[in-house]
């Protein structure tokens, strides 16, 4: 059964490129366009995701505030979520890590280097 | 590959809405009417591209789009006021963006002097809002300043992040043989709310060499005091890799704040018998109790943000069990056996995919192939031709008017239009999209010629045809660069002629009886129409003494060969004057017309058809054929007299209008559907103008009518016939050839050049 991302990018360039990039790893990906979205998204699938990876700044709602929300549910605690960023500066790291987020990855993104990080914290 | 193909379109129409919304974004704060979510909303589409300019490698833009982010985060954050002055570089900031991305998108040379000023402008700006407030370094956005601390997060991160060179450097290093590291790892509570898991930590440092791990169970308390969500076990582990050091930080790079860690390289040889005996033991675990007060100290700033931020407090120091300041809720048992931790996160994930891609499916638009919407516009012709075709026969065959078939007939009918109507408007999108590219154009205008100008869009939701609109886009251009050229004046003359500093320019787009009118006035001078007569005379346009109303003056502009800058601005003098702009109006089947009034301004007026896939036509009688004759060429038609035709050699054959001698096209002969002339008095002559101007009298047997009628290329199924521009089906399933008015018009011309002469003659 092939692992399920959901990713979480206001930007249709950055969607796409994840999906062609997970799709062409075995991954199932499934797509929100801004926090609010996603959480909508996340509480319409049937299954959780394995990963979930979200860009920060989104309109209606940003990357922090979804990994807040995502959080707040107890049962949710233990889906990994990276954060894409193309900030490379710690703050936004840690905010993010503050927020609740397992890990991150830089844009632009190296290929590999996506797939590394899920499997780094994907069970 | 035709996946990253995709993406760089999908990239660069991103771009372009994102441009749009800077713009818009930048505009409205220029007009106070903003908020901060229309801040975010600037910031976030200059983010945006940068983002998608990174993957591409696009590095010019990545390197402009970083600059100007940086002066708009300042803006954001309120240190950057936006005064007039630090809009006007973001719009030219963002006009430059745009043209980056053009260069990214097409290819060609961005201005680099250009960009290189602004980006010093953009920087100026940030020195600005930082030198009013002390540089708050890494302003942590909520508003956390002491959390900016420093150390804490600067600490090494920058060179976490992915960078090929660290790779490079690792199989560099490599080679030198094995390291050996002893690593001691204390996940803290918090570090499994965030998902991350010690076992799969370890998992990635067995990965990168042989380790052993013992697992410190000591902390763990009797089971009535186990907090669920604790965490209670320590690992030491050895670590023998051909990796650096830097390459084993990274396993803990998402866990080192929320863990107490410590990895120090040792002599490989010193502790082969690592964890044999306890008194090695007791060492590792007085080092613990050292790493953590090490920690302690790096790790005090951390509660600072931890408290704004909702954080779980950091687990106690080693000793102490049980931390009581956990979050509530269970996330996760301690990962007692770390073979078996990671199985909850596991359980039922790999779940049913489909069910959670059909949720996801939330899309208000669908983007679908032009040729797929054009198929289907072409079917649906075919549909109401075949309905119109139906009926007629139906009443034919001797249907009753008031049948039940008949009443079906007619509520077939009414369907079929609103099908049509309905399918036309899929094609159809607002002129928005040529008008915001407007502000920009005015912007360059005005600077380029000193005029102060205020662009006013109406109707910008108005929709229309997209090849329309995509062929609208050169005319509204050239006709608003005129508009401030010529038709605006400078801001001293405005002053004296007692108007406002700043002009108006103002662009309206509304439907009027089933077409799209699109006007562009202007408040400035009016068209100077003694200046405009002189022109035309000089150039042998119109006779020196030639009367004429005011109405015609200012259609000489529209005259090919008439240019009114006697001076070739670099604006409007581009090689294209008003009779480029008619003629590609009058190719999407429009009309233009000007209105002015002497110091009060000009309006130029377009008409054009809603769609180019149909087209009103007057359907006429030639010999035994139906021709359509697009209505837009047709001035008038006329009854010629035999007092009016004048023949010349051969079949040539002029008729006079009022003053003037056009040539008479006989269209059957032309066609060829007869060999002899038809007679002129028997018929009626159609005045019609080709899009360069030229007139002739089309000759033809009668009219039938006008209608509405669905385009049908011949070209695509038959090849190219001179004479005959398209075709289409009659409401009772005829055929009829659509004529090519322009190529009928110009033939006419060729084979008459003599009546250049002879008409002047005749003028006079």
């Amino acid at each position: 059964m092939s692992r399920t991302i959901l990713t979480i990018d206001d930007s249709r360039t950055m969607r796409e490129m994840l999906k062609v990039t997970l799709a062409s790893s075995g991954f199932t990906v499934v797509q929100a366009e801004d926090g609010q979205h996603g959480i909508e998204v996340l509480a319409s699938m049937a299954s959780e995701p394995d990963v979930i990876i979200t860009d920060i700044n989104m309109p209606r709602k940003d990357g922090f505030q979804f990994i807040e929300e995502v959080r707040a549910d107890s049962s949710r605690r233990a889906i990994p979520i990276l954060v894409l960023t193309t900030e490379s500066d710690a703050e936004k790291k840690q905010r993010a890590r503050l927020a609740g987020a397992t890990g991150w990855i830089v844009k632009p993104f190296d290929p590999t280097k996506l797939v590394d990080a899920i499997n780094r914290v994907a069970a | 590959m035709d996946a990253m193909a995709e993406i760089r379109q999908t990239f660069f129409e991103e771009c372009a809405e994102q441009l749009a919304d800077l713009e818009a974004g930048l505009l409205a704060i220029e007009n106070g009417e903003a908020d901060s979510d229309t801040v975010n909303a600037v910031f976030r589409a200059v983010h945006s591209i940068k983002g998608g300019a990174g993957a591409f490698c696009l590095d010019d833009l990545v390197h402009f789009a970083h600059v100007f982010e940086t002066t708009l985060d300042e803006m954001r954050s309120g240190r950057l006021d936006s005064s007039e002055k630090v809009i006007k570089i973001m719009l030219r900031s963002a006009d430059a963006l745009a043209d980056l991305v053009t260069v990214a998108r097409d290819g060609g040379t961005a201005d680099a002097a250009r960009n290189a000023s602004l980006i010093d402008e953009l920087k100026g700006l940030v020195a600005l809002a930082k030198g009013e407030e002390p540089p708050a370094p890494t302003a942590a956005g909520g508003g956390t300043s002491e959390a900016s601390d420093g150390p804490v997060y600067d600490d090494g991160m920058g060179d976490l992040d992915f960078t090929p060179v660290a790779v490079d450097l690792s199989e560099l290093m490599g080679d030198g043989g094995d390291n050996t590291f002893r690593i001691v790892f204390k996940p803290m509570p918090r570090m499994y709310a965030k998902a991350n898991e010690a076992t799969r930590v370890l998992r990635d440092l067995y990965a990168l060499g042989e380790a052993k791990v013992i697992c410190n169970t000591a902390e763990v308390p009797l089971m009535q005091n186990l907090d669920p969500e604790g965490a209670y076990l320590t690992f030491t582990i050895e670590l023998s890799t051909a990796e650096p050091e830097e390459k084993v930080r990274e396993v803990f790079e998402f866990v080192e704040f929320d863990c107490e860690l410590s990895i120090e390289a040792i002599e490989s040889e010193e502790d082969d018998d690592f964890g044999a005996d306890d008194p090695d033991i007791a060492d590792i675990l007085n080092r613990i109790k050292a790493t953590s007060d090490d920690e302690e100290e790096s790790a005090a700033d951390e509660p600072a943000v931890a408290a704004e931020e909702d954080e779980p407090e950091p687990a106690p120091k080693a000793a102490a069990p049980a931390p009581k300041a956990a979050a509530p809720e269970p996330v996760k048992p301690e990962p007692a056996k770390p073979a078996a931790a990671s199985a909850p996160a596991k359980g039922e994930a790999g779940g049913d995919a489909k069910g959670a891609t059909a949720g996801a499916g939330a899309a208000q638009t669908i983007r679908v192939d032009l040729e797929r919407v054009d198929r289907l516009i072409d079917l649906v012709g075919e549909l109401v031709i075949h309905q119109v075709m139906l009926s007629q026969r139906a009443y034919q065959a001797g249907l009753a008017r008031a049948s039940d078939v008949a009443v079906g007939f007619d509520e077939l009918e009414q369907l079929t239009r609103e099908i049509q109507d309905s399918v036309m408007a899929i094609r159809a999108q607002p002129v928005k999209s040529v008008f915001q590219r407007l502000p920009r154009l005015v912007r360059e205008v005005a600077d380029i010629s000193g005029k102060q100008v205020k662009l006013v869009t109406e109707g910008e939701w108005t929709e229309v045809d997209k090849t329309v609109i995509e062929r609208l886009a050169d005319p509204l251009t050239h006709m608003i660069r005129n508009a401030i050229d010529h038709g605006l004046e400078k801001p001293e003359d405005r002053i004296a002629a007692g108007k406002p500093e700043e002009g108006t320019v103002r662009v309206a787009a509304m439907h009027r009886s089933g077409r799209i009118v699109i006007e562009i006035s202007d408040d400035g001078g009016g068209i100077n129409r003694r200046r405009v007569k002189e022109i035309a005379a000089n150039k042998g346009l119109i006779p020196a003494d030639a009367n004429l109303s005011d109405e015609e003056i200012d259609n000489l502009i529209f005259l090919p060969g008439f240019s009114t800058a006697d001076k070739i601005s670099s604006l409007s003098g581009r090689g294209v004057g008003m009779d480029v702009v008619k003629r590609s109006i009058q190719a999407l089947g429009g009309r233009v017309s000007i209105a002015s009034k002497p110091g009060k301004g000009s309006t130029f007026t377009m008409s054009l058809p809603l769609t180019l896939a149909v087209l009103d036509g007057m359907i006429v009688s030639v010999g035994e054929q139906t021709i359509v004759v697009p209505l837009t060429a047709i001035i008038e038609t006329l009854q010629p007299k035999a007092s009016e035709v004048k023949s010349f050699g051969g079949d040539a054959r002029l008729v006079q209008v009022r003053d003037t001698f056009l040539p008479l096209v006989d269209v059957a002969r032309e066609l060829g559907y007869a060999y002899e002339p038809a007679s002129a008095t028997g018929g009626v002559a159609i005045l019609v103008e080709a899009e360069n101007g030229a007139r002739s009298a089309l000759l033809v047997d009668a009219i039938q009518g006008q209608r509405q009628v669905v385009i049908k290329s011949l070209e695509a199924n038959y090849g190219r016939v001179p004479g005959i521009a398209a075709a289409t089906i009659l409401g009772d399933g005829r055929v009829a050839l659509i004529l090519d008015v322009d190529a009928v018009v110009a033939t006419s011309r060729v084979e008459g050049n003599f009546f250049n002469g002879s008409m002047k003659h005749a003028a006079e």
